[in-house]
């Protein structure tokens, strides 16, 4: 069972799926979500699904909001904002009333925002549900994405995708088991999965209205202990 | 000083029309309907008939020409075509070929 | 000369196709077909109704109507755009209004 202990005083809930665990069926919650590995299925959140640039969603997704740093291969429904980041690369629709789409990010499927004719003109908003700080990849040690900010007639050529191959950051799949999820108890916890490993994962967080870093390890501030137990 | 300028790589193969200056240093085929002043230089190419308030060309022209204040050819002006405006001025090396109608 | 961007500006209607090969910038509408071999600027009271061919694209006003570009296609915070977009690059910033279909090169991991 996947649950998040806080220390005391804190009261961020979040679940970390590790960059080792691949998650095979339906996830679902009312908590923050960290895909730093692999999900195949359908992830429904009333809250943040974040998926880090070495996260693979291949899934539908029903969330409030979305922040792709990785690769997602599905549709995106949420009520408030999906946001692509620099190193995100998305196949698939996405309906929600705001999309942002950073430079760099690549992306294949349509985008519905609804009723754009009535929509009213929107401020940017200061805040929007971040892994942590602007850059996700800034200190990924492989990234050699180049970070100043490109002008519009720059090289048009390939753009310097987050350059790890894939695999290097996935080890050999381990053998994924395929059971239904049983019904949850109760719609906080994250729904039983079976997790193909036993991972204690610390997990550190940034700042009180940040969940964890995307990048899925140490970060600041706060921590937040993760188990993934194996059932 | 026109504030719409079509550049002169700039080709146009329909109608334009609108309420303020426009400078033509590219080329246009169509019409032109402005109730502003119309400048085409001389890189300019206007294949249209042309309805404006006032027009100068330095350029080349193939249309007819009507305007409510005053027609300009300059000296580097060519034009093929009618012009009907209460005032009309063709400078000496313009080239013209057409009728020109005053009348009030 | 050419090196200001011509100006289309707010009082100017062009129904029909324009084409060119220097940098543009629309503040009026244009309805029909644009091509254009450099970058396009449409601003907050450009109002396009056409197919759009480009290098590369900025929208601040509204545009319908498929676009195609070889470089950088953005949408501002102001922009309201209903398009089919194919790029190498697309950029939608926090506030554009978008409905339609973006198409770039996605590059997946084997085995997805």
């Amino acid at each position: 069972m996947a649950t998040v202990k806080t220390n005391p005083g804190t009261e961020i809930n979040v679940t970390v799926i590790g960059d080792s665990v691949r998650v095979q069926g339906n996830l679902s919650g009312d908590e923050d979500l960290h895909v730093l590995g692999r999900v195949d299925g359908r992830i429904e959140l009333q809250r943040t699904l974040v998926v880090a640039p070495s996260g693979i969603v291949k899934a539908e997704v029903v969330v409030k909001n979305a922040v792709v740093s990785g690769v997602v291969v599905g549709n995106i429904r949420a009520s408030e904002s999906v946001e692509l980041t620099r190193e995100g690369r998305m196949v698939g629709d996405i309906f929600a009333p705001r999309v942002i789409i950073v430079d760099g990010a690549s992306f294949r499927g349509s985008v519905d925002m609804g009723d754009i004719e009535n929509m009213p003109v929107r401020k940017p908003q200061a805040e929007r549900p971040r892994p942590a700080s602007t850059p996700v990849a800034s200190t990924r040690p492989t990234s050699t994405v180049s970070s100043t900010p490109r002008p519009a007639a720059a090289p048009p050529a390939p753009r310097p995708m987050s350059s790890p191959p894939r695999p290097a950051t996935q080890p050999p799949p381990p053998p994924v088991v395929h059971t239904p999820p049983p019904p949850p108890p109760a719609p906080a916890a994250v729904e039983e999965v079976e997790e193909v490993e036993e991972e204690e994962v610390e997990v550190t967080g940034g700042l009180p209205t940040d969940p964890p870093a995307a990048k899925g390890l140490p970060h600041k501030a706060q921590k937040a202990r993760v188990i993934v137990k194996r059932r | 000083m026109a504030n719409t300028v079509i550049g002169n790589t700039i080709v146009i193969d329909g109608e334009i029309t609108g309420d303020e200056d426009l400078t033509i240093r590219g080329t246009v085929k169509g019409r032109i309907s402005l109730s502003a002043s119309l400048i085409v230089e001389n890189s300019g190419v206007v294949e249209a008939d042309i309805e404006t308030r006032h027009v100068e060309v330095s350029g080349n022209v193939t249309g007819n020409i009507t305007a409510n204040e005053k027609v300009e050819l300059k000296s580097d002006g060519r034009m093929v075509g009618d012009i009907k405006a209460p005032r009309i001025l063709i400078a000496d090396g313009a080239v013209f070929k057409g009728n020109v109608d005053m009348e009030r | 000369m050419a090196d200001q961007p011509c100006i289309i500006g707010r009082g100017i209607t062009i129904k029909g196709n324009l084409a060119g090969s220097e940098q543009l910038i629309i503040e009026g509408a244009v309805e029909g077909h644009i091509a254009l071999k450099e970058h396009l600027t449409i601003k907050e009271t450009g109002r396009i109704t056409a197919d759009i061919e480009v290098e590369s694209l900025l929208v601040h006003g509204s545009v319908s109507g498929n676009i195609d570009a070889r470089d950088l296609v953005s949408l501002s915070a102001e922009a309201s755009v209903v398009a089919d977009i194919r790029a190498p690059r697309v950029v939608i910033e926090d506030g554009a209004r978008f409905k339609g279909r973006i198409e770039m090169d996605v590059d997946l991991p084997p085995g997805i």
